[in-house]
């Protein structure tokens, strides 16, 4: 007797989920429930009705399927990977998929992700001080642009005259 | 049926084949997750027939049921990394997703093989059993009756049964598929098998 106990009513609700077939029965309970048959009769004609239910489950033949099926699988496979994948590679995609295969988490990657380029992006920016400098710079090339402009005018004049 | 000690002999055989299949499922996913092509095909030739028998019998077509295993393999190459081992059988994870797939279709198509009527069925079986004998005719029709009355089970009991009587997984892989505890997994095949008990009635009575 195994270390399950096994009685008429929960030999019949076995039967009643998985049939006669011993196969079939929940591995825990199977030998308490083969030991539980050979002593009760009343367990025997309750599993060869469960068995003629069974038998006819059995008349459906086994469904075949199209010769070409396996071509079309490898085919649709487009680019086989040659090389085999590093180690560290498939752990990585291994944890990956244990940890963000979630959708929640993927809510949560798809919010900060843009969060965390706003931020770096508003650290490269230029700050005040270096604004001011910046402004410096480009009236500074403003000037000089305006100068040179004007004494070429100037050479430009004299030259006609 | 046999003698309940040879029962428990057998019970004991299939369990050994169990470990020694998930020893070489193991093996055979370690080099798919490496890319290997020539293990997937592997894998594929060894699983196809069992899930296409799977897709068929919950879909109740043919056509559908291998655009249902393709798609079933084309996930396992892309997302193989998703499998571990010792978390999942590798029957129990394929079953999985062409479940999910087969829900999927089955909500695109509104599952249209479950108001199939066996009248529907019974129409193909008398054109096909014409110039056979009566006996063969019997035995078509029956199939039809019974396919027809799995096929009109709601469609979590008709997993439930399909699982473990024609995929033969064990009561735990059924209920890791369905998502469900092996009470309610119990519940479903229950109710399913008390439904075609009814519905099949007749053939009962003459066995």
């Amino acid at each position: 007797m195994g270390k399950w106990t096994m009685n008429l009513q929960r030999f019949s609700q076995m039967l009643d989920a998985y049939g006669g077939d011993p196969r079939r029965w929940s591995e825990n309970e199977r030998a308490a429930a083969l030991d539980f048959l050979q002593h009760s009769e009343q367990a025997r004609v309750l599993q060869q009705q469960a068995l003629r239910l069974d038998q006819l489950l059995a008349v459906l033949p086994e469904v075949s399927a199209s010769a070409t099926l396996e071509q079309r699988i490898f085919n649709s496979i487009k680019s086989p990977v040659s090389e085999p994948l590093p180690a560290w590679q498939i752990r990585l995609q291994a944890l990956w998929e244990q940890y963000f295969s979630d959708s929640g988490w993927r809510v949560v990657a798809a919010c900060g992700l843009p969060l965390l380029v706003g931020v770096a992006v508003g650290l490269a920016l230029p700050t005040n001080q270096n604004r001011q400098h910046y402004q410096q710079v480009a009236e500074d090339e403003s000037t000089q642009r305006i100068n040179r402009l004007a004494t070429e005018s100037i050479e430009l004049v004299e030259f006609v005259l | 049926m046999e003698d309940p000690q040879v029962e428990a002999l057998l019970a004991k055989q299939t369990d050994v084949n169990n470990a020694a299949e998930l020893q070489a499922d193991e093996m055979l996913m370690q080099r798919v997750q490496q890319g290997d092509s020539a293990a997937f095909q592997q894998l594929v030739r060894q699983h196809v027939r069992a899930l296409h028998g799977f897709a068929r019998r919950l879909l109740g077509n043919s056509a559908e049921a291998e655009d249902i295993v393709q798609e079933t393999f084309i996930r396992v190459w892309h997302r193989a990394a998703q499998w571990q081992i010792g978390r999942a059988r590798l029957s129990t994870w394929l079953h999985s997703i062409a479940y999910h797939l087969c829900i999927d279709m089955g909500r695109r198509n509104h599952i249209h093989t479950v108001s199939m009527s066996i009248d529907e069925v019974m129409d193909d079986a008398e054109v096909a059993g014409i110039s056979e004998s009566l006996e063969h005719v019997q035995r078509e029709e029956m199939i039809q009756e019974v396919e027809a009355a799995l096929q009109q089970l709601p469609e979590r009991q008709r997993t439930a049964i399909v699982l473990c009587y024609y995929q033969n997984l064990s009561n735990s892989d059924a209920a890791e598929v369905l998502a469900v505890s092996i009470p309610a997994l119990e519940s479903l095949l229950a109710r399913g098998r008390r439904t075609l008990r009814e519905k099949l009635q007749a053939h009962l009575m003459d066995g």
